[in-house]
């Protein structure tokens, strides 16, 4: 079981990783154009 | 005479300001913040880089260009696919004080801050009237927009905003020329 508790805790991690560079990105106006 | 180099991204190259010629060599726009400041002003900076290239941009040109000080305005670091920039800031630090040579490091946006490095060379700018109600330093583009500066159809803060973000740097800078690293 403990496979299963760290492949949670990495996907866990990947999604707050993903969520905050996306935060980042949407204060730059620029990059898009 | 100051030479001045200076690095970044669309800000520093002065994208959407008057005299700025073309998105080739020496297309740069003379009237931004960072040359306002320079009686000799050289441009290693290009819309739309990240940070890491801006390290680079400006290491590969402060190699033949011998500047009396440089100007560094970091960008937003999801540019380079990271939640922050320090390593590459400081790498450049670092690589500026191996050479003693002074700098000025501000940025575009405060997301770039992270409280994690020696922020004693940065210039930052003043927050906002009613902007968004916290008063921590700002980043170039956010004092712009949140003091109501003219911009350019894609968002650029144009010449007033560079005027006087040249005045507030001002005394900053004649502090460091008058006094390199030691």
């Amino acid at each position: 079981m403990n496979w299963l508790k760290n492949l949670w805790n990495r996907i866990r991690l990947e999604m707050k990783y993903r969520k905050k560079l996306r935060e980042i990105r949407k204060r730059d106006p620029f990059i898009y154009k | 005479m100051t030479t001045v180099l200076a690095g970044g991204d669309s800000f520093v190259w002065g994208s959407e300001l008057a005299d700025h010629k073309h998105g080739g060599p020496a297309g740069y726009s003379k009237s931004t913040f960072t040359a306002l400041l320079a009686d000799n002003y050289i441009c290693a900076a290009y819309p739309g880089i990240g940070n890491k290239e801006i390290a680079t941009r400006i290491k590969d040109v402060f190699f033949w260009s011998k500047p009396d000080i440089v100007i560094v305005c970091w960008t937003w670091p999801s540019r380079d696919l990271q939640l922050n920039s320090d390593s590459y800031i400081e790498g450049l630090q670092d690589y500026l004080e191996y050479y003693k040579t002074p700098y000025i490091f501000t940025c575009a946006d405060n997301c770039v801050i992270t409280g994690n490095l020696d922020y004693t060379n940065w210039f930052l700018f003043p927050s906002g009237v009613g902007a968004d109600q916290t008063e921590s330093a700002r980043g170039f583009y956010q004092w712009a927009v949140e003091n109501k500066y003219r911009c350019g159809i894609q968002n650029h803060p144009l010449e007033e905003a560079h005027k006087d973000a040249a005045k507030l740097m001002q005394e900053q800078f004649n502090e460091l020329v008058k006094k390199p690293l030691e």
